[in-house]
């Protein structure tokens, strides 16, 4: 390749990058220019790696840059594309057949006839009561509003950073500063406290078939308490497990739902919890437990997979987290004695184990929340898992 | 300082690192740009690493800072040394020259430098500056970097500015508990550290290890490469080769075989799922993977 073509053509590159979907701002082109202007730009692989260098940032991105780099340099080497390229993702996936919309789509009334003409959802009092699966769309939306109202606090934890106040450190800065009060003498000890600190919150969620009805909800909940918590990691698995942080930072509910029900593929499938937390604790776990988080896992623990793998992997996740809660819409009508090996199995290995049938079973895991204290996490002790 | 890519891809090899060009050329342009470097990858493929060998590399001195949740100024950039500044007062004050202290206690003799400081004020050649794991610290300590890096200048409220004569270069390493924040990437040239090809692993061994015959090299890196592939908790890395390695050669071992394998596994993997699952699933494989080389 001659430096010169190359040269010429320098900003394709950061904007070929911007049509795969990497935010690259002026700073990166900026920096991406300072770089190339010390490097052989007849060598393609010192090319690639200057600009992998100013252009990347996250390793997600890597994959996205390698393509526009090849496309880029397949450019200059006089290929051309199609004037329009590939369609984009998102519209690809928009009318796909797999999206299945979690906000309800426009114009799309349930045609079941005795629900459609109650307009108007049932009184609060009511509602509370109700399994969530049996509400219309109407009032799940005031549901979802209720949940989202309610106070969702994950609890604290100590920091390693310190305040003044009456813990047991010693400060020495402000004794000094102190002792000037008492010409010089250092009469009056100032002693520091950890200042707490919000606890992450992890959500993983069950879309499988049998959670579909309460799936929806409870991703309002996750994007109320990302907007109001902040520190907030959500996943959603059936039978794999995906991401959706990021989808979730939408500040508009409806927008991050769709922009969730996109990106998830395995909506109300079959479900593989065993594996699916063996995922999460392989690769997601080191990186988002840290810091004394606390885990909702929200399934109906309905597993097709092997029992023992589900053990031992909801085991690991217990030892990982400060405190492991299973919310469970279905623990209502399985009976008392849940026959399944599933649920059995999981509340066995989980600290709490709570109804989130209806909203007043939600509200009880709020309560429980708020309760989740500084102090050291709860723990029986641990059965050993049998193989 | 090292005048080309090519230059940079010696001088680390000299110090017995073999960078792949990527690397050696994100290096090169931290350098020339006087940018910091981002490194990030999975544990034990070498981001520390890259540190020691260009300090050792540019003959220059390395100053690491740890990073860890609550790291605070205190223990970052500077502290007051205050039982002495207390203990001064008193001399002060029995000499009758109470009125000195207030000025004789807020100077550098006082000031206790910690690594950022230290690595700012120093004289003489920029020293290589490691910032360790960033993403242990919290969110606070990186924000206070955004202003260093940008900077390169600490102020110290009570005695003045302290202003880096020439930038150093700067190496931050993360291994990802935590995502770190876009700002401070945004300072910084970015690179991910992959695990390395089977060649360049077995080059690495090669001059790190000379001691160990080629035959028992070829068959640790091809394992090592083999479970690599697997779906480990905690994959091994080439810190954990060159310790397996290393190991093979204490007990003497000169052939990979099923019991040297199996008694020395826990050198490779450190979780107890991870070691049962080699032992009882993939042992067959790894031993047919180490005798082909």
């Amino acid at each position: 390749m001659r430096a010169d073509t190359v040269a010429r053509n320098l900003l394709v590159l950061p904007r070929l990058l911007r049509a795969a979907g990497a935010a690259v701002d002026a700073e990166r082109a900026r920096l991406l220019l300072r770089a190339l202007a010390e490097v052989d730009l007849a060598r393609e692989e010192d090319v690639r790696a200057a600009s992998r260098a100013a252009l990347v940032r996250h390793p997600s991105e890597i994959p996205a840059f390698e393509e526009a780099f090849g496309r880029f340099w397949a450019l200059l080497r006089g290929a051309t594309f199609a004037a329009s390229g590939r369609p984009r993702p998102a519209q690809a996936r928009a009318d796909g057949p797999a999206a299945v919309p979690l906000a309800p789509l426009a114009g799309a009334a349930p045609p079941r006839t005795e629900r459609v003409v109650r307009v108007v959802a049932s009184p609060l009092e009511v509602l509370r009561r109700m399994d969530v699966a049996a509400m219309t769309a109407q009032e799940r939306d005031a549901a979802a509003r209720f949940v989202a109202s309610l106070r969702w606090s994950p609890g604290l934890r100590p920091s390693r950073r310190f305040r003044p106040g009456r813990g047991d450190r010693y400060d020495a800065r402000a004794t000094l500063r102190r002792s000037l009060r008492t010409f010089g003498e250092p009469l009056l000890l100032a002693r520091r406290s950890p200042r707490p600190k919000r606890r992450p919150l992890v959500l993983l969620c069950d879309v499988s078939g049998s959670m579909e009805p309460y799936a929806r909800l409870l991703l309002h909940l996750a994007h109320a308490l990302a907007r109001s918590w902040g520190r907030v990691e959500a996943f959603t698995f059936g039978t794999r497990l995906t991401r959706i942080t990021r989808q979730l930072r939408d500040r508009r509910p409806d927008a991050a739902l769709a922009r969730v029900s996109r990106s998830v593929v395995d909506w109300a499938g079959g479900t593989r919890i065993g594996e699916t937390l063996g995922e999460f604790n392989r690769h997601w776990s080191r990186r988002v437990l840290g810091r004394g988080a606390v885990v909702l896992l929200c399934s109906d623990g309905w597993e097709r997979g092997d029992p023992a793998l589900l053990a031992s992997e909801a085991a690991r996740l217990r030892r990982a987290a400060y405190r492991l809660i299973w919310l469970d819409p279905l623990s209502a009508t399985r009976g008392y004695a849940a026959e399944a090996a599933g649920p059995r199995v999981l509340s066995e290995h989980v600290d709490d184990h709570l109804p989130a049938t209806t909203l007043d079973g939600l509200v009880a895991v709020a309560a429980l929340l708020n309760g989740v204290g500084v102090g050291r996490p709860v723990r029986r002790q641990e059965r050993p898992v049998l193989r | 300082m090292w005048a080309s890519a090519d230059e940079v891809a010696r001088g680390l090899e000299r110090e017995r690192y073999i960078a792949d060009r990527g690397l050696a050329v994100t290096v090169f342009l931290a350098l020339r740009l006087g940018k910091p470097l981002f490194l990030e990858g999975e544990a034990g493929v070498g981001k520390t690493e890259v540190a020691k060998v260009l300090a050792a590399g540019l003959g220059r001195r390395l100053i690491r800072l740890q990073c860890y949740e609550g790291l605070d100024l205190a223990s970052a950039v500077y502290e007051w040394d205050y039982p002495r500044q207390i203990l001064e007062i008193r001399l002060q004050e029995a000499a009758g020259t109470a009125g000195a202290a207030r000025s004789r206690i807020y100077s550098e003799e006082f000031l206790v430098k910690r690594p950022l400081l230290e690595a700012i004020s120093s004289v003489g050649p920029a020293p290589v500056l490691l910032i360790d794991e960033v993403d242990r610290a919290d969110e606070e300590f990186e924000a206070y970097l955004l202003e260093l890096l940008s900077e390169f200048q600490i102020t110290v409220p009570e005695l003045g500015t302290f202003r880096a004569a020439e930038v150093p270069p700067v190496v931050i390493t993360s291994n990802r508990t935590r995502e770190v924040h876009d700002a401070l990437k945004r300072r910084c040239l970015y690179h991910w550290i992959d695990y390395p090809t089977q060649e360049r692993e077995l080059a690495i061994v090669g001059r790190r290890l000379p001691d160990v015959p080629e035959r028992l090299a070829r068959s640790v890196v091809s394992v090592v490469q083999s479970l690599r592939r697997d779906d480990l908790f905690k994959r091994p890395g080439v810190a954990e080769t060159l310790d397996w390695a290393m190991a093979l050669m204490a007990l003497g071992t000169v052939e990979l075989d099923a019991t040297a394998l199996e008694s020395t596994v826990g050198v490779l993997l450190k979780y107890e799922e991870d070691v049962r699952h080699a032992r009882e699933d993939l042992l067959p494989r790894l031993l047919e993977v180490a005798r082909a080389g």
